[in-house]
C-alpha cells in the first residue's frame, strides 16, 4: 500500500491544462508574427488565421486564471500565500544549490522544501508578473486602432519584452515541470495526471510540505 | 530603372484640395457624408488628421506675423523613403519597394496589425476599419507603370505638384528655394533629399520645415530599433536557455534516488 497526498485539486488541473494548451499556441503563433522572415515565409493568409488564433487563445489564456479566481477565491489566496511565503535557510539554502543541483544532480542532496520551492516561488512570480503583462499589452494591441500610435508602440515593446521573459521561464518550466529533468520524473502527473504525489516523492521534493501534510491526513490518500 | 518623386511646392499650392478629393477618387477611397462626421479643427482643413479612408490630407497651419496672417500648407502623405521604417517592420511582406522607388503597400497581403504605423516616423499608415488592413499613398504606382501622373499631381490646377525623375525633382526644388530665398523667405528648404534615405515625395517648405509641421532629421522609431535588437537577443537567450538545459540533461542521465525509501525506489526513477 502506497500512501498519496493530493497536491493539485481537479480545478487547478483544469485551469492549468487550458493555460498550457493556449500559451503553447499563443507561443507558437506569435512567434511567426514575432519574426518576419517566417512571417514572410508563411504568407499572409496563415499569419492572418494565426493572428485569429492568437486572438482565440488570448481568451482562454486570460480568462481561465480569471473564472479561478472567481469561483475558488480561497485557492487562488493560497497560491498566492505560497508565493509569497518568507524564505527560511532550507530556501535560501536550495536556492544557492540548485545551480550546482541542474549540472550535477547525482551529487547534491537539496534541502527540505515547503508546498512550493524556493525557486519556483521565483520563476512562478516572473512568469505570472510577464503573463499579467503581455495580457495587458495584448489587451491593449487588439484595441490598437482606438490607441494612439505612441501607446501602440510602447504596448508592442513591453509584449515582446514579456514574451521573451515567458518563452525563456516557460523552457525552463517545461524541462522540470514536465520532468524531463531525471531527478523530477514523473512530476508531469501533478498536473496532467490525477493530481496525486506519492510519499516518497512529496518527500523527497517537498519535504516540510510533506510532513505537514502526512501529519495532518487532511489530504492523504491510501492505495 | 530611374527613381521618380513627386516634388510638392507648398508655396504654390492654394489649399484646393483638388489633389486630397482625386485621391480619393482615383483611389475609390469614400469620404464621410454624415453631418458632423469630421471634427472640426479649427481651420479650413478637412480632418485632424489622415485616416484609414484618406491617404491624403492638406494641412493648413496658421500664423499671425509681421507680414499679417500667414498660411503655411502642407501636404501630408507617404513619403515614400528609400529607407522605410514601415517595410522593415511588416511581419508578412505586404510593403515593398518598386524600382522607381514607390513604396507601396499591398492591401490584399496586408492583415492589418499596424505595425508599420507604430514604425513610421510620421504615423503615415492608417487602419481601415472596414477592411481590416493598414492604408496609405501608392503613388499612384497603377498609373505610372501605364506613363501616367500620380492622380493627385494631375489635377493640381495651381501647378504646386510635379512628378519626374527624381534628380530632376530635386534640381527644381532647390531651384525654388534659392527663388524664395531671394523673394526673402529666408527659412525655404527642400524636406525629402537626404531624409530617411532620401524621399521619393519632396516638399518645398515655405517658412521652413517647422512651421510645415515637418519632422527635422526623422527617424525610425527608436522602439522599432530596439524590437530588432529584441529579436536576435530573444534567439540567443533562449539557445542559451535551451542549451544549458541540455548540458543539465545529460549530467542528469543515470540518476537514481538514493534517499528513497525501499519499495518506492521504482517508482521514484521511472
Ligand atoms: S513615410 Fe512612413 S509609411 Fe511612407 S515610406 Fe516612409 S516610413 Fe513608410
Ligand atoms: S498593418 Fe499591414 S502593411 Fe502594416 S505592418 Fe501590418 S501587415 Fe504590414
Amino acid at each position: 500500500m502506497t500512501r498519496y497526498i493530493q497536491r493539485h485539486s481537479l480545478m487547478k488541473r483544469v485551469i492549468h491544462g487550458i493555460v498550457a494548451v493556449s500559451c503553447a499556441v499563443l507561443i507558437v503563433s506569435g512567434f511567426i508574427v514575432f519574426v518576419p522572415v517566417l512571417g514572410r515565409a508563411a504568407g499572409s493568409d496563415v499569419v492572418q488565421v494565426l493572428r485569429i488564433l492568437h486572438r482565440v487563445f488570448a481568451v482562454s489564456f486570460i480568462v481561465a486564471p480569471l473564472v479561478g479566481l472567481i469561483f475558488a477565491p480561497k485557492g487562488f489566496v493560497h497560491i498566492m500565500q505560497n508565493l509569497f511565503a518568507k524564505w527560511d535557510e532550507d530556501d535560501k539554502k536550495f536556492m544557492m544549490l540548485f545551480p550546482k543541483y541542474l549540472f550535477a544532480a547525482k551529487t547534491t542532496h537539496m534541502p527540505k522544501q515547503h508546498a512550493v520551492k524556493s525557486g519556483q516561488r521565483l520563476a512562478d512570480l516572473a512568469l505570472i508578473a510577464a503573463s499579467v503583462l503581455i495580457a495587458i499589452t495584448g489587451i491593449v494591441l487588439w484595441a490598437g486602432q482606438y490607441v494612439t500610435p505612441e501607446v501602440f508602440r510602447i504596448s508592442l515593446l513591453l509584449h515582446d519584452v514579456a514574451f521573451v521573459l515567458i518563452a525563456i521561464i516557460m523552457c525552463a518550466h517545461l524541462y522540470l515541470g514536465a520532468g524531463i529533468f531525471q531527478p523530477y520524473r514523473g512530476l508531469h502527473r501533478l498536473m496532467f495526471g490525477n493530481g496525486r504525489v506519492s510519499e516518497a516523492e512529496a518527500r523527497y521534493h517537498w519535504g516540510h510540505w510533506a510532513e505537514e501534510e502526512l501529519a495532518s491526513g487532511k489530504n492523504v490518500i491510501e492505495e | 530603372m530611374a527613381e521618380y518623386a513627386i516634388l510638392y511646392d507648398a508655396s504654390k499650392c492654394s489649399a484646393c484640395k483638388g489633389c486630397q478629393v482625386q485621391c480619393k477618387q482615383w483611389n475609390m477611397m469614400p469620404s464621410s457624408l454624415g453631418k458632423d462626421d469630421n471634427e472640426f479643427t479649427g481651420s479650413y482643413q478637412s480632418m485632424p488628421d489622415l485616416n484609414g479612408d484618406t491617404r491624403l490630407l492638406i494641412e493648413f497651419r496658421e500664423e499671425d506675423n509681421a507680414r499679417g496672417i500667414e498660411w503655411a500648407f502642407s501636404r501630408r502623405a507617404c513619403f515614400h523613403c528609400k529607407e522605410p521604417a514601415c517595410m522593415d517592420v511588416c511581419p508578412v511582406g505586404a510593403i515593398s519597394q518598386l524600382p522607381d522607388g514607390t513604396v507601396k503597400l499591398d492591401s490584399t497581403k496586408c492583415v492589418g496589425c499596424k505595425y508599420c504605423t507604430a514604425a513610421c516616423p510620421f504615423e503615415i499608415p492608417k487602419y481601415r476599419d472596414a477592411f481590416n488592413v493598414s492604408n496609405k499613398c501608392t503613388l499612384c504606382d497603377d498609373r505610372t507603370a501605364q506613363g501616367r501622373e500620380p492622380a493627385c499631381v494631375q489635377t493640381c490646377p495651381a501647378g504646386a505638384m510635379a512628378y519626374g525623375p527624381r534628380d530632376e525633382m530635386i534640381a527644381a526644388g532647390k531651384a525654388r528655394i534659392d527663388e524664395l530665398k531671394a523673394e526673402g523667405f529666408d527659412k525655404a528648404e527642400l524636406y525629402g533629399e537626404t531624409e530617411m534615405g532620401g524621399m521619393h515625395s519632396l516638399f518645398v517648405a515655405k517658412y521652413g520645415y517647422e512651421t510645415h509641421g515637418l519632422v527635422r532629421d526623422p527617424k525610425a522609431k527608436d522602439i522599432t530599433s530596439l524590437m530588432a535588437i529584441m529579436k536576435p537577443l530573444t534567439g540567443i537567450g533562449i539557445a542559451a536557455v535551451v542549451g544549458g538545459l541540455g548540458v543539465s540533461f545529460l549530467t542528469a542521465i543515470g540518476y537514481e534516488r538514493e534517499d528513497m525509501p525501499r519499495g518506492d525506489k521504482k517508482e521514484g526513477k521511472q
